[in-house]
C-alpha cells in the first residue's frame, strides 16, 4: 500500500492531472454473535388430532450469545419462513406423499426476536409454533415437514 | 494529490475489511419442523341413527323394508375407515346374525337384516358422510309373531 502511494505521487506531478475519489466506508459492529452448538434446533408438532378444536404447539430453543469489543451487544433475529411459504411469514409445511402437493399453514415465533444482552452470555431463544385447526383439521392425513433458517444479527 | 491517492488505497482497505465484516457478522440455525395428521373418525353428534320398520301387518304379509335414519360421521382427509357393529343386544348367538328385534314385554323376536357401507375414505370433518343404513323384515318373520312393539339397539364403532 505504501509503494502504491509512492508511484502515485510521482505520476501526478508529471501530468498536473486530477481524479475524483470516492470514498466509502461501513462501521462495522464492535459485537459478533453466534449460535451456540449444534446450531440446529427440532420443532415437532407431534400427532394433530383433526378432531381438536385448539391450535395445535409445539416450542423448541436455541442459545446464542455475542462476544466483540464493546460490554453488550444488541442481536436481531430474522427467519426466511420455511420451504413452502406463500409470503412473508406465511409459513407452511409440505405433506410427505401427497401428490397434488398439500401444504398446513403454521406460524413461527422467536422470543425474543431481539435484545440488548451483555457480551459472553448466553441467551436462550424461545421459538414458538402453532397450527390453527382450520389448517389442520381438514389436511390429510400423514406427516408433514418444513425447514427453517434463522439469522442471527449482527 | 497525494492526499486523493492515500485515501483511495484506504478506501480499498475498507472494502475489503467491509466484505469479511459482513460474513463474520451473520450467523444462522436451522430449524426442522415437523407434524403428523392422525387418522381418526368421528361419528357426528348427536351420534344417533333409527331404522324403522313401522307396521307390520301379518294380513297383508311381504317383506318390509326399514326407513333409515342415517348417523353421520367424518374421517381424517385420507384416512381408510373400517365401520363394524355388535348386532344389536337380542341376537341369538353374540356376535351372529340375525341380529332380531325383541317384543316389548314378551321373549317373542322378529329378525332383521342391517347393511350399511363399512369401508371408505375420510375427506376430513368439513365433509362428513352418511352410513347408507338399510334393514328389511321378511313377511315370514312376522306372520306368526304377538302383536306389539319390537325393538333394538345397535351400537356402531368407527376406526381408525
Amino acid at each position: 500500500m505504501l509503494a502504491l502511494g509512492l508511484i502515485g505521487i510521482g505520476a501526478n506531478a508529471l501530468a498536473a492531472d486530477t481524479a475524483t475519489v470516492v470514498v466509502g466506508a461501513t462501521v462495522l459492529s464492535k459485537s459478533n454473535c453466534k449460535f451456540n452448538a449444534p446450531g440446529t434446533a427440532t420443532l415437532a408438532f407431534g400427532n394433530v388430532d383433526p378432531a381438536s378444536g385448539s391450535p395445535a404447539t409445539a416450542s423448541t430453543s436455541l442459545v446464542l450469545r455475542c462476544g466483540g469489543a464493546a460490554a453488550s451487544a444488541t442481536f436481531n433475529l430474522t427467519h426466511d419462513s420455511g420451504q413452502w411459504e406463500t409470503a412473508p411469514n406465511a409459513n407452511r409445511m409440505k405433506h410427505a406423499t401427497a401428490s397434488p402437493a398439500e401444504y398446513m399453514a403454521y406460524t413461527l415465533t422467536l422470543t425474543p426476536q431481539s435484545a440488548t444482552i451483555p457480551k459472553n452470555t448466553d441467551q436462550t431463544i424461545t421459538i414458538d409454533g402453532s397450527i390453527a385447526p382450520a389448517d389442520f383439521q381438514n389436511a390429510s392425513m400423514g406427516s408433514y415437514a418444513d425447514s427453517v433458517v434463522i439469522t442471527l444479527n449482527p | 494529490m497525494k492526499f486523493s491517492k492515500l485515501i483511495l488505497v484506504g478506501a480499498l482497505g475498507a472494502a475489503g475489511v467491509l466484505g469479511n465484516g459482513v460474513a463474520l457478522a451473520a450467523d444462522t440455525a436451522a430449524i426442522t419442523v415437523s407434524a403428523a395428521v392422525l387418522g381418526t373418525c368421528k361419528f357426528v353428534a348427536p351420534k344417533t341413527g333409527a331404522l324403522a320398520f313401522g307396521n307390520l301387518d301379518p294380513s297383508v304379509g311381504g317383506n318390509v323394508n326399514g326407513t333409515a335414519t342415517n348417523p353421520s360421521f367424518w374421517c381424517t382427509k385420507g384416512a381408510s375407515y373400517t365401520i363394524s357393529d355388535d348386532f344389536g343386544v337380542n341376537e341369538a348367538v353374540a356376535g351372529v346374525a340375525p341380529r332380531r328385534m325383541k317384543h316389548a314385554t314378551l321373549a317373542e323376536y322378529i329378525p332383521y337384516t342391517f347393511t350399511y357401507t363399512a369401508t371408505g375414505t375420510g375427506a376430513g370433518p368439513g365433509t362428513p358422510a352418511t352410513l347408507n343404513l338399510a334393514g328389511q323384515v321378511l313377511g315370514t318373520d312376522y306372520a306368526n309373531v304377538s302383536a306389539g312393539n319390537y325393538g333394538d339397539t345397535v351400537t356402531l364403532s368407527i376406526t381408525p
